[in-house]
């Protein structure tokens, strides 16, 4: 049962109380939490949280980052109230809940109640303005304030749902983070080592959004977050009934979830809470409405953070996958064979011919000490130009087995029959990806739910005679912003003599200025461009037919954005083959 | 055109009554007249010291008194946070594909290095204010031919914002612009009635402040603040606005 609530949620807090009792939080629960402070608003003001973790001291490489933020809007109270609710829902409860502990245990969770400060003491000054929705910047021309979830640098600058004129309560500032309070948060998430999901707070209208919201189109990723959302709204709904909607129905530019969404590719999200609706006086529900509002927006709260944390089952995957999809797909072209690079999952034959049937082996984790019974195990194939993401409603189904997972590594094989077809770009390029539920593994949420994914390309192996030898990886950005790229080659497999050499590519034509900004050399991509890299590979003279080895490419890249530059990409397989036949047919040679 | 010119063109409201006709001949007239620009330059300045070297206020800062203020283009935000970033020029403003900022040769040498073309432009043009001029003298059709846009409507004044070039027109057609100083300008109230889903974009595309949106017998209706500028341009599209009763704490 979860223990009762210490602090007063019967009247609204003054931002003075506010930042007593949260601090109160912190010296009651020292082995937990700890405050912090992320920078200072334009008045000066500082811009507080609290951390909680087990080991709240240290800034741990090791362990994921949640953020929950609330008042990016001065007079949206409620979201004040609900972060300050959740920080002492997690201290007060850790000591006695397992399945809190075993999410937390693997996290840092960062709760920041109000990032507008200013604002927020505006709206509770008598001499101000209840209403008051930005930050209150003197704008030096007669009036004040930026809306600060206007001013992300993620598509700033557009009209849609935000207005370049300094009186308009929607005024995304003089440039994007032109206002020290998202600098700070900005900086503050970049200085994060592993950050996974975010959660601004909002009222009202009672949605819980999802990026894009400049825009209508669906972002990268879209089942993932969809699920996600589509979760907490059952949630929200299962403890009152309140229904939250998914959609608000128009776009607003440069805000906060679109920016950590696309730079970092972390769930963000932003409950719009109670009520649903009440003109300008939405903004002010009584304060009874505080404590039902928090009720219901707990466990999706709680969700968020078995979802980014608890990772007591999951299906491995290579090295650096954050379980977000590719940023980029890396294909191979002509006559290449090609798989991602993906221990767990895997196939028997690797080597995969249109229409052939093979095994295919799916490596499902339980790092429990206890065996988890009756695991649902899905697997599913899917054209990876419409989503990389499972499941998927384009996705196939290959097959499903309810198991029993012991503890540690267990395999789980299915029949695969390779599709004889192509996907909607003509290539012979799936992913496969694998789904995994559990009713009693989640224990905050009702069930498990991540995923992998692995894909091949036109299934040949190179083969290739002593001798020189072109190979061509084709690089796509499917990023919204160009990219610096950059190949590195493993070449530990190779046997002694063979070489292989991937020539850095000449500069764009045209200068990108925003590499030439950046001090970039090498080649850059934009948005949707495709790169040819050259692999340029000798096979001695020694090389025995029959030998066969593999080259591993890995691309990275790196976005031409300001701040933090995260490094993504993916990985790609040749494997090379010195064939039997002598003379043998060879693929067409590129010179 | 600098500072004094500024604060020339306005007066505060504590002070409009004698600053209405001081602009006599007179050497008292003459002497009121400087002792109030020198007042409006301090006020300016001290408004200045609150504010960061982003904000329009910069236009009054010292340091930046010695530069020229230019613009460059670039290609969108991102590009604007790069020559912020990696170059340390912070803008004045960044609005559609333009970069503003305080110049002078070594900044725009190091700019054409990277393939910009600063181009100098004239602050006043650019650079605007918000203020009140009351309905004294004049008509809104006459501020609107100044080029000024009408923000708000009220009985005994308008608020309008425009550029400096603009509130010197505006002076030399008598009109009176005065700060708002703490008459900070408020929204008003807006029911706005949409036959369809798609629209209730556009009408946050023209700037109003949209709370929520529900569906009605004829379509939606979206409940939000918006200014008159902004309610204007909404019925011109079309749209069916109804103004509401103010939230309390607007005075106007």
């Amino acid at each position: 049962m979860p223990a009762r609530a210490q602090i007063d949620f019967t009247q609204y807090h003054t931002p003075t109380s506010l930042a007593i009792d949260l601090s109160n939080l912190a010296t009651t629960h020292p082995a937990l939490s700890q405050m912090f402070t992320i920078g200072a608003s334009v008045e000066g003001r500082a811009i507080q949280g609290i951390k909680i973790s087990t080991n709240p001291g240290v800034d741990d490489p090791a362990k994921g980052d949640v953020v929950f933020v609330g008042v990016h809007h001065a007079r949206e109270w409620l979201a004040a109230e609900m972060p300050l609710r959740l920080a002492e829902y997690l201290l007060t409860n850790y000591a006695t809940d397992p399945g809190l502990q075993a999410c937390m245990n693997n996290l840092q969770i960062w709760i920041i109640p109000v990032l507008n400060p200013d604002g927020y003491a505006y709206t509770a000054d008598p001499s101000g303005y209840r209403y008051w929705r930005k930050n209150r910047r003197n704008n030096g021309d007669g009036t004040f304030g930026v809306d600060l979830n206007r001013n992300y640098g993620f598509q700033w600058g557009l009209n849609s749902g935000s207005s370049p004129y300094t009186n308009d309560d929607t005024y995304r500032g003089t440039a994007s983070f032109s206002e020290p309070e998202t600098a700070a948060f900005r900086d503050f998430i970049a200085a994060r080592h592993n950050p996974r999901a975010m959660l601004t707070y909002h009222t009202y209208s009672e949605l819980f959004l999802r990026p894009w919201s400049y825009t209508t189109s669906d972002p990268p990723g879209e089942p993932t977050l969809a699920y996600v959302a589509q979760d907490s709204i059952s949630k929200i709904a299962a403890v009152h009934g309140e229904t939250y909607g998914e959609n608000i129905w128009y776009t607003s530019s440069g805000e906060a979830t679109d920016y950590f969404w696309n730079q970092y590719r972390m769930g963000a999200f932003t409950p719009e809470m109670r009520p649903t609706s009440g003109g300008i006086g939405g903004f002010s529900p009584p304060a009874s409405q505080i404590i039902p509002n928090s009720e219901e927006n707990l466990p999706a709260a709680l969700a968020l953070i078995h979802d980014a944390g608890c990772r007591s089952l999951w299906i491995k995957d290579y090295s650096g996958d954050s379980g977000a999809e590719p940023s980029a797909v890396w294909v191979g072209t002509g006559w290449s064979h090609a798989f991602w690079v993906s221990p767990d999952i895997s196939t028997v034959p690797v080597t995969l011919v249109a229409g052939s049937t093979v095994t295919l082996n799916v490596v499902v984790h339980n790092d429990t000490s206890v065996t988890k019974s009756g695991a649902i195990v899905r697997a599913y194939y899917t054209d990876p130009r419409l989503s990389l993401e499972f499941p998927n409603p384009v996705a196939v189904l290959i097959g499903q087995q309810t198991t029993n997972l012991s503890p540690g590594d267990t395999t789980v094989t299915f029949s695969w029959t390779v599709p004889t077809g192509t996907n909607i770009w003509g290539e012979h390029h799936w992913c496969v990806g694998a789904v995994v539920l559990h009713p009693d593994d989640r224990p905050l949420t009702t069930q498990i739910q991540l995923s992998n994914n692995i894909g091949g390309r036109n299934f040949e192996t190179v083969e290739a005679q002593a001798g020189d030898r072109l190979l061509m990886v084709a690089v796509t950005n499917h990023l919204d912003v160009p990219v610096e790229y950059e190949a590195l080659i493993n070449r530990e497999k190779l046997p002694r003599g063979w070489e292989v050499v991937a020539p850095r590519l000449p500069p764009n034509p045209r200068p990108n200025r925003k590499a030439l900004l950046l001090g970039v050399k090498g080649r850059t991509s934009e948005p949707g461009e495709t790169v040819l890299q050259p692999l340029h590979l000798h096979v001695p003279a020694t090389a025995k037919p029959g030998t066969k080895t593999t080259i591993e490419v890995n691309g990275v890249l790196k976005p031409l954005v300001p701040g933090k530059r995260v490094p993504l990409g993916n990985g790609f397989l040749f494997e090379i083959r010195v064939p039997r036949c002598k003379p043998c047919k060879l693929y067409p040679k590129i010179d | 055109m600098g500072t004094s010119s500024v604060a020339f063109l306005l007066r505060s409201s504590r002070q409009k009554s004698g600053s209405a006709h001081a602009r006599g001949s007179s050497p008292k007239g003459l002497l009121r007249s400087w002792s109030l620009i020198l007042l409006f330059l301090s006020l300016l300045l001290s408004q200045a010291g609150a504010s960061s070297a982003q904000s329009l206020q910069a236009a009054q800062r010292p340091d930046n008194a010695r530069k020229s203020f230019y613009r460059i283009d670039v290609e969108d935000s991102i590009e604007a946070g790069l020559v912020e970033q990696q170059l340390k020029l912070k803008p004045v403003l960044v609005l559609s594909r333009g970069f503003y900022y305080y110049g002078d040769d070594e900044i725009n040498q190091l700019l054409r290095r990277y393939g910009y073309v600063p181009v100098r432009v004239n602050r006043d043009d650019v650079l605007t204010r918000v203020v009140m001029v009351p309905r004294k003298k004049g008509t809104e059709e006459d501020l609107v031919k100044a080029g000024a846009t009408v923000v708000l409507r009220e009985r005994e004044y308008w608020v309008v914002r425009a550029t400096l070039t603009q509130l010197q027109l505006l002076d030399r057609l008598g009109f009176v612009a005065e700060e708002l100083g703490r008459r900070e300008p408020r929204p008003r109230q807006v029911r706005i009635a949409v036959p369809r889903r798609e629209q209730i974009a556009e009408v946050g595309e023209l700037r109003v402040d949209i709370y929520s949106t529900a569906k009605s017998e004829k379509g939606y209706v979206v409940l939000g603040g918006a200014f008159d500028d902004s309610i204007d341009e909404l019925k011109v599209a079309g749209f069916e606005v109804e103004v509401l009763a103010d939230p309390p704490g607007v005075i106007r």
